[in-house]
């Protein structure tokens, strides 16, 4: 039997299989990030290949069968992030980058496909600490990344030129019709992982002009609250005024509308504002 | 304003009103909707206590915001919105 732990922030899985060969493709796709987070949740996984299909199982006692490894690892994925987001009740999610810049978060939000994910990269080739590229888990004014390897869309690799050498990347580049999704973790890039829960200090609203250079403006409270509340899933403990947290938080922030253009300038103008 | 010039506008019990530094946001849990009012709503919502009548909302506007005129379309306007999103009675 083959095992290995798998942090996300206050849970920690403990998976078993049979399967080597499963085993090492579920530790590819593991994030390789350093968590600042007490574990507070344990859960045992098995997964044991039978000669016709895997057996995925829990320590709750829940039990189905997957035909393909691909399936399988899928299911087991989606199950640890359920979880993992079960077991955070308290905090609110959004969907948004999330960037430690000098021991504080700032914030970009916006909704799905609106480039937040090509521009996480970006900043992050760029130099900044960028800790998550799709969802960020607040609460009381502080924000952490759910710990989740960036999804890159494949063809945005003539976007972000810099990662042609990644090897994910060159695999899909020669496939282009395909549309792939490349799971990138910035430690694969040479860059540092690590999450810890940050006090948020500003918030960028992502608006696309694609084509056209980058530009930022300064954005008022309650435009920005009324763009983020609908990006928001509420506490799942029902805590009592999550939008009075949420409202609060960007009150003392700063806050920015991000249209964005083209890449190199997007980055170049969040260094100029936030310096 | 429709309910006669001694209408006392009254914002209603259970509302989660968090102020902003430009408006407020407001959560009515029982719809669990949320309404964004800028800093002119909000200041009409904060009058609508109960003592002051509906036909005194718009002179009061005036001096708050020091406007050359009473605002009394806007004002009617908002009331009205507010009535119909259950934010005042």
């Amino acid at each position: 039997m083959h095992l290995e732990r798998i942090q996300f922030l206050s849970s920690e899985f403990e998976i078993r299989t049979n399967s080597r060969e499963l085993l090492d493709r579920v530790c590819c796709l593991a994030p390789r990030v350093q968590q600042e987070f007490s574990i507070l949740h344990g859960c045992r996984i098995s997964i044991d290949w039978t000669g016709e299909d895997f057996r995925i199982s829990n320590s709750d006692g829940d039990e189905d069968y997957e035909l393909s490894s691909t399936a399988v690892i899928e299911r087991l994925f989606k199950h640890m992030h359920r979880l993992a987001l079960a077991n955070l009740p308290d905090h609110t999610r959004l969907r948004a980058v999330t960037v430690n810049q000098a021991g504080q978060a700032f914030l970009i939000v916006g909704p799905k496909c609106s480039g937040k994910t090509t521009l996480a990269v970006s900043l992050l080739l760029a130099g900044y600490d960028v800790c998550g590229d799709e969802l960020a888990l607040l609460q009381d004014g502080h924000a952490i990344a759910f710990p989740r390897r960036f999804l890159v869309r494949g063809d945005c690799v003539e976007l972000l030129p810099q990662l042609k050498s990644y090897q994910e990347f060159v695999d899909s580049a020669s496939h282009p019709a395909r549309e792939t999704l490349i799971a990138v973790d910035p430690t694969g890039l040479g860059k540092p992982w690590r999450l810890i829960p940050l006090e948020v200090s500003a918030f960028f609203l992502l608006e696309p002009n694609y084509g056209a250079r980058t530009s930022i403006q300064p954005s008022g409270k309650l435009e920005m609250l009324r763009h983020i509340i609908p990006q928001c899933t509420p506490p799942a403990s029902n805590r009592a005024n999550w939008i009075g947290d949420m409202s609060c938080t960007v009150d003392n922030t700063r806050t920015f509308t991000l249209r964005l253009g083209e890449l190199n300038s997007a980055v170049l103008a969040i260094k100029e504002i936030l310096e | 304003m429709s309910d006669g010039p001694e209408y006392c506008p009254k914002t209603l019990q259970g509302l989660q009103i968090n102020a902003v530094t430009d408006g407020y946001i407001v959560y009515q849990s029982d719809r669990d909707r949320v309404h964004y009012l800028n800093q002119t709503a909000a200041l009409i919502l904060e009058l609508c206590n109960g003592r002051n009548q509906a036909a005194t909302l718009p002179e009061l506007l005036q001096s708050a915001f020091d406007l050359p005129d009473a605002p009394v379309e806007e004002v009617e306007a908002c009331l009205r919105t507010l009535r119909t999103e259950g934010l005042v009675a």
